[in-house]
């Protein structure tokens, strides 16, 4: 009996099913990122934010890139972190100044989130004056110009590779939100936090977002948590052996038995707007209604924060969305509806007389919809669109339409586009 | 109806419409002209499984008690044409794993489950050239794709019974013993593999199987 | 006295029959011993194949997400002989909202009397178009190459086996959502397929071909609505049946 072809066919089916590439991109810089401004001042960091041409560099990274300082704050300390954003691969530089040196330091890690491409990167500020570069001191004469210079590599490897940024123009400073999907991006682009994570709340403004949407789900004892999917999986969990409906479980039990895919607690939404509210810079909340049930106890933590926002001198916006007819019951079905901004993505129509919606979110696969947004807008309303990931409709879409803001996995490629937008 | 769905249906109907006229060019198929019978086959058997891949038990469980083994069930009903590709459906039973511990003193178990539907094909080693006494006759290889619905059942605190569906695929050989006229009994190893879940479980069975029809 | 030249058999490929030997017998083929469709053995010159079947692709995760699905699609072969050795194939894969047809040439050939062997260069092309009520007003189209080596092995008689490797170029992408459209026109190398497919007799004189295909690509014509943005190649299984007419 001739066995080979059995072998064959084994091995075809062992090649087909058992290959299947896991991909992994572990952030290589373990900081610490200290704490405080050091020698990064208020008027220094200002004055460093811009659209810098690439010199240096520009074969990875692109011709232009983005600078913006960003900030975390962790009870009384805050650490500066500076991020860049370049146009190709969803690229993003996650830096953080380094006190402890006598200079204008920066260190940290770049990651393009398109693919799996990440390494450490460390730069010092400089002034290019007369044609020569001098250490900069917060002090640009006329004619003076900014460079960042510094070098990057792959992996861990030790930064070699030179990357050098000369200031180019402002940021444009036309409003505009930049919102991330889940909390900060989804976890399938292998980001160093979990989607819908406390984490990746922490992590969203230094990919660029002004704002951000978290998916709400209730536990079987009426806890409201972050979570997308209708079941747990292995998209976004660890391994446990529980599946089926978030719902079927109390939060007793998945705080102790349940954690996300990157190690992270499944978190409360009062956690997660703690965290936006005292911990980071954004301004915007878009409270996605995944749930079917009660919406009382979503605006009654709503009303919370918006009053918590307040009392810190924080102007932050929390809507809730209203993504489907059952939604819209729940709304409808509250007692008292005043104090409760939302934000509806059914028609506009609906938008307009049924809810009187401030804001309306149209799915982007629908164009651009000039007209109707331009009519939405006429009537003091706020358009923002989503999600929106491909990189050049972003690019057409920040270009060509009328939006107020756009939600995307890829708030870096947004914050890029709109910030180099002339 | 749009023109291109038009094109497509004409299309299709001469494909088809060619399965008729290839019945008369008996020529290009060198296959003997008279063929049969064709046969129902119920199998039903049980035996041994064993959980095959990496096993994740929360970080926060104490005194974690871990079993990878279970006891399986299946039933397949095969339609055996008069060559060697046989074709059916694939269902049954088995155990996943489970595992218990403590967590802050309070008692936690798990146990994970599965139930696969499967589109199974199969092909005997020997066909043409075999006889019954063959072994080759006797040995048949067998793959399938389908659906596995996986149960999980936590008692931590309350019980929760959930299930989920993944999709998967199952590998296996199982050499069959005469045992009368209808009759054999077969052993089986298989693979069963829910892709989705991550779940694989290698599975050992004794199996009766029974030609319940032929014609 | 003269001494007689022991026979010199040369081996063809190593593959158990001279060179002379294989030619005779090919040259003495007159119709190949069973229907095929992905066997490498070109039809004879003028003559039609066709099959009708079914593939099912496995949705992967980092695009669907927890939706793990097996999408079906129509899978219609057309091929027809040119000469002894050359044939052009057509495949058609339609969900009717989106389709793809492949145009291509094979140069297919014997190397002995269970082994075969082609090559082959197929043109793809795709085109969807989805306009859902306030949820999509989007179109696409684009081009894409597989170039394609295949191999054979006839068991039996009735059985035989093959293993085709692909490799997938991305030539031309274009989409359009509402009044604004995109278009990429890099070529590049998007990933490559293996496929394994069986195709033997089924039940009377019905020949079936049952066959795997595990494509690693960049890109796959059947996601286009879902807009991935992954510059990684993703695992695109399949499964397909088909019956040759």
């Amino acid at each position: 009996m001739k066995l080979y072809p059995i072998w064959l066919i084994s091995l075809a089916w062992l090649l087909v099913v058992g290959c299947r590439q896991i991909y992994e991109a572990p952030v290589p810089y373990t900081g610490p990122d200290i704490p405080g401004a050091g020698k990064f001042t208020t008027s220094i960091r200002q004055s460093m934010e811009g659209v810098y041409s690439v010199t240096d560099g520009s074969d990875r990274f692109g011709d232009q890139m983005v600078v913006k300082w960003t900030y975390l704050r962790e009870g009384n300390d805050t650490t500066y972190y500076l991020s860049m954003f370049a146009g190709t691969d969803a690229t993003y530089f996650s830096l953080a100044g380094q006190p402890q040196v006598d200079s204008l330091a920066l260190a940290g890690y770049w990651r393009k989130l398109s693919n799996t491409e990440t390494g450490l990167a460390e730069f010092a500020v400089q002034m290019k004056h007369n044609g020569q570069l001098q250490n900069y001191a917060g002090r640009l004469a006329t004619g003076d110009t900014l460079v960042i210079s510094g070098l990057y590599n792959d992996d861990k490897a030790k930064p070699t590779r030179r990357l050098t940024l000369t200031y180019n123009r402002p940021l444009n400073p036309e409003p505009f939100a930049i919102l991330a999907h889940r909390s900060g991006g989804r976890t399938s682009d292998l980001l160093p936090s979990s989607e819908n994570s406390v984490e990746i709340i922490k992590l969203a403004s230094r990919l660029g977002a002004t704002g951000i949407e978290i998916d709400v789900r209730y536990t079987k004892d009426g806890v409201p948590i972050l979570y997308h999917d209708n079941n747990l999986n292995l998209r976004l969990i660890q391994k446990n052996g529980l599946n089926g409906p978030i719902e079927d479980y109390t939060y007793k039990q998945l705080t102790n038995l349940v954690r996300l895919i990157n190690g992270e607690k499944i978190p409360t939404l009062e956690e997660a707007l703690e965290a936006v509210v005292v911990n980071t810079p954004l301004s915007f909340v878009w409270l996605d209604t995944k749930y079917i049930g009660p919406m009382a106890p979503i605006q009654a933590i709503q009303r919370k924060y918006r009053e918590r926002a307040a009392q810190l001198g924080r102007n932050v916006q929390i809507v809730i969305g209203i993504p489907s007819t059952e939604a819209l019951a729940s709304y409808e079905a509250l007692a008292d509806k005043t104090n409760t901004p939302i934000l509806s993505e059914l028609d506009t129509a609906i938008t307009r007389t049924t809810l009187n919606s401030p804001i309306w979110a149209p799915r982007w696969t629908l164009g651009p919809q000039i007209d109707e947004v331009r009519a939405m807008q006429k009537e003091g309303r706020t358009v923002f669109v989503w999600t929106l990931d491909e990189p050049q409709f972003i690019r057409e879409f920040i270009n060509e339409s009328r939006f107020d803001g756009i939600l995307s996995n890829y708030s870096t490629l947004v914050a890029y586009h709109h910030y180099t937008k002339q | 109806m749009q023109p291109r769905i038009r094109i497509l249906y004409w299309l299709i109907a001469w494909l088809f419409g060619s399965l008729g006229a290839r019945a008369q060019q008996s020529e290009i198929d060198s296959l003997l002209s008279q063929r049969g019978p064709y046969a129902i086959v119920v199998t039903a058997g049980t035996g041994l499984s064993y959980y095959s891949t990496h096993l994740g038990v929360p970080p926060t469980l104490e005194a974690a008690r871990v079993s990878r083994f279970g006891f399986p069930g299946t039933i397949r009903v095969m339609w055996y044409p008069d060559h060697r590709l046989r074709v059916g459906l694939e269902t049954g039973w088995t155990t996943l794993y489970s595992y218990r511990g403590f967590i802050a003193g309070e008692r936690s178990q798990v146990y994970v489950s599965t139930t696969p539907i499967l589109l199974m094909f199969a092909m005997p080693l020997g066909w043409l050239t075999g006889t019954e006494r063959s072994f080759a006759r006797r040995m048949s290889i067998m793959g399938g794709t389908g659906v596995y619905i996986v149960r999980s059942r936590l008692n931590y605190g309350n019980i929760v019974n959930a299930s989920t569906y993944s999709t998967g695929w199952m590998a296996g050989a199982s050499y069959a013993q005469p045992v009368g006229r209808r009759f054999r009994a077969a052993v089986e190893l298989k693979w069963y593999d829910a892709v989705a879940s991550e779940n694989a479980a290698f599975v050992a069975e004794v199996h009766l199987v029974w030609r319940a029809f032929s014609w | 006295m003269a001494q007689t030249r022991p026979t010199q058999r040369r081996r063809f490929l190593g593959l158990g029959r001279s060179r002379e030997e294989v030619m005779q017998r090919r040259e003495k083929r007159e119709k190949p011993e069973q229907p095929c469709i992905y066997f490498p053995q070109a039809p004879q010159p003028g003559e039609w194949r066709r099959s009708v079947g079914l593939v099912f692709t496995a949705t992967p995760p980092e695009i669907t997400e927890e939706v793990r699905v097996s999408v079906p699609a129509i899978d219609l072969n057309l091929q027809r002989g040119l000469t002894k050795n050359l044939y052009v194939v057509g495949r058609l894969q339609t969900q009717f909202i989106q389709n793809s047809l492949n145009l291509g040439l094979r140069y297919a050939m014997p190397l002995s009397e269970k082994w075969f062997v082609s090559a082959g260069y197929d043109i793809n092309g795709w085109m969807g178009v989805l306009k859902i009520r306030d949820v999509f007003d989007a179109q696409a189209y684009g081009v894409s190459n597989y170039p394609n080596v295949s191999v054979g092995y006839r068991l039996t008689r009735t059985l035989q086996l093959m293993a085709r490797t692909e490799a997938i170029f991305d030539f031309y992408y274009h989409s359009q959502v509402g009044s604004l459209s995109v278009d990429y026109h890099r070529p590049q190398l998007s990933g490559v397929a293996f496929a394994f497919a069986l195709e033997q007799p089924f039940y009377k004189k019905q020949h079936v071909t049952l066959g795997i295909r595990a494509a690693y690509s960049r890109f796959n014509w059947q996601f286009w609505s879902l807009y991935e943005t992954f510059d990684r190649p993703l695992f695109y299984p399949q499964l397909f049946f088909g019956f040759i007419l």
